[in-house]
């Protein structure tokens, strides 16, 4: 991934390219900027000290190609994806996420989020 | 036209006057009289166009109406326009940060976008009905609340038991508060590092949808996904780069297949060599036993019995000699 990160975005799914254990590059990441939806992912990466590597943080901000067209109609979970991977690119949020009381206080906003945004 | 009404009274006045007085003066004249019916018809005239005045001045009172109640119409409608003006002015229209690019989205796909992720931005309809997540007075101050949060695996079956041992609680709060309830004794003597409550999450949204709804991919869909095969690969020390299961699959499969062919080849083969092998042996036979057949009906032959019914069930080539052999028998 460390080589990705130098390229570019993956190209749009297609016959014939290379996978990677079957999967598409396409396929991986975009499972992979989900996954950073889910706050106890987060905190999962968190503690397995990934957040302080500069390759990885590295490679969050290349995932940040997901904020854009072609790439963002393909996420089906785009508020949480797209707040979580902005809110990654903060040291400060890097640092904290480790913190249960975070996770639990995003897990709650989210799930809250998803139930009223239409009632207001 | 007062005055115009007065002149033509005035006059006759006047004629009547002097007609009067030259009747009492007993010297009434003619042109005095024509003079009074002169006067007479110009009143009549006076009157009418008083009437036409009057009606006139009517319509006049009427246009004015008309004209007060057309400017206030405007005076309205440029109001409303000189408001509606100022409040589309002051509407707060959204502002397109200029710093980062815009795209032009297609009607189209924006819906059938909209219609995708409705299953995973908000929960099933059935499932949020009749739940709050406001925070719950109950569970507000106790540092136990996030626990219960924590720990939804455990909790729910609790507050599923809770709820059937006493089915007057049938309300989802009371059901909710339960498993916190309990979890909040349970890690009464962990918590308490002063931290901030927090809302209850609403895991089960309706504890009676039996729907868990989370806006993000579950943990079980992150362990079951592409990351978690990769990881799974580079354990057992495969390079997952062109390394695709399925060809890897399909090509184990082909090669199965191909021994499978070959032995069956094989199998064909050694069956035919054998099939060879026994049809020699077959034959070998059958000639053994025409010969010996032979013998035997030679030995009968010549031991004066009739001709041999004991072997008719021989090979055509056995019969058709034996054929032959009756009719030298018969001749």
């Amino acid at each position: 991934m460390d080589v990705e990160m130098q390229q570019s975005p993956p190209p749009l799914p297609a016959d014939n390219e290379p996978k990677y254990g079957g999967f598409s590059r396409f396929e991986i990441e975009l499972e992979f900027v989900q996954s950073l939806a889910n706050p106890f992912y987060l905190n999962h990466l968190a503690s397995q000290k990934l957040l302080n590597e500069p390759a990885f943080v590295a490679y969050l901000s290349y995932l940040r190609y997901w904020t854009r067209p072609p790439y963002l109609k393909y996420l089906i979970y785009p508020g949480p994806t797209l707040k979580h991977l902005e809110l990654l690119q903060e040291e400060r949020f890097r640092q904290e996420i480790i913190s249960p009381e975070l996770v639990y206080a995003l897990a709650a906003e989210g799930a809250k989020a998803a139930v009223e945004w239409h009632r207001e | 036209m007062d005055k115009q009404l007065d002149v033509c009274f005035d006059r006759v006045e006047k004629a009547l006057g002097t007609l009067v007085d030259s009747i009492a003066k007993y010297h009434p004249s003619v042109a005095q009289v024509n003079e009074l019916g002169l006067a007479d018809v110009e009143l009549n005239k006076g009157l009418e166009d008083l009437q036409t005045h009057q009606s006139n001045y009517r319509r006049i009172q009427d246009l004015r109406a008309a004209t007060t109640s057309f400017d206030t119409q405007i005076k309205d409608t440029l109001r409303l326009l000189a408001n509606t003006r100022k409040e589309l002015v002051n509407a707060p229209a959204t502002v397109f940060p200029s710093d980062r690019p815009s795209y032009d989205i297609d009607y189209d796909e924006l819906l059938a976008y909209a219609s995708r992720i409705s299953k995973t931005t908000i929960p099933p309809a059935g499932a949020a009905n009749g739940i709050s997540t406001e925070p719950k007075a109950e569970n507000s101050g106790g540092p136990g609340t996030e626990t219960a949060a924590t720990t939804p695996a455990g909790g729910t079956p609790n507050g599923a038991l809770t709820g059937a041992a006493t089915p007057a609680n049938i309300n989802g709060a009371q059901q909710q508060q339960d498993p916190a309830s309990q979890s909040q004794q349970l890690v009464a003597s962990s918590g308490g590092d002063g931290v901030a409550a927090q809302d209850e999450l609403p895991w089960k949204l309706n504890p009676f949808s039996d729907v868990e709804f989370v806006p993000w991919p579950s943990e079980e869909s992150v362990r079951k996904g592409a990351l978690a095969t990769l990881a799974f690969l580079s354990e057992k020390g495969v390079d997952p780069e062109n390394y695709d299961p399925e060809e890897e699959k399909a090509r184990k499969e082909r090669e199965k297949e191909e021994q499978q062919a070959a032995e069956e080849r094989e199998r064909q083969e050694r069956e035919e060599r054998e099939r060879r092998v026994r049809e020699e042996q077959a034959r070998l036979r059958a000639e053994r036993e025409k010969e010996q057949r032979e013998a035997w009906r030679r030995a009968s032959v010549t031991g004066g019995a009739g001709p041999s019914q004991s072997s008719p069930v021989g090979e055509k080539k056995q019969f058709q000699f034996m054929a032959d052999d009756d009719e030298d028998d018969d001749e």
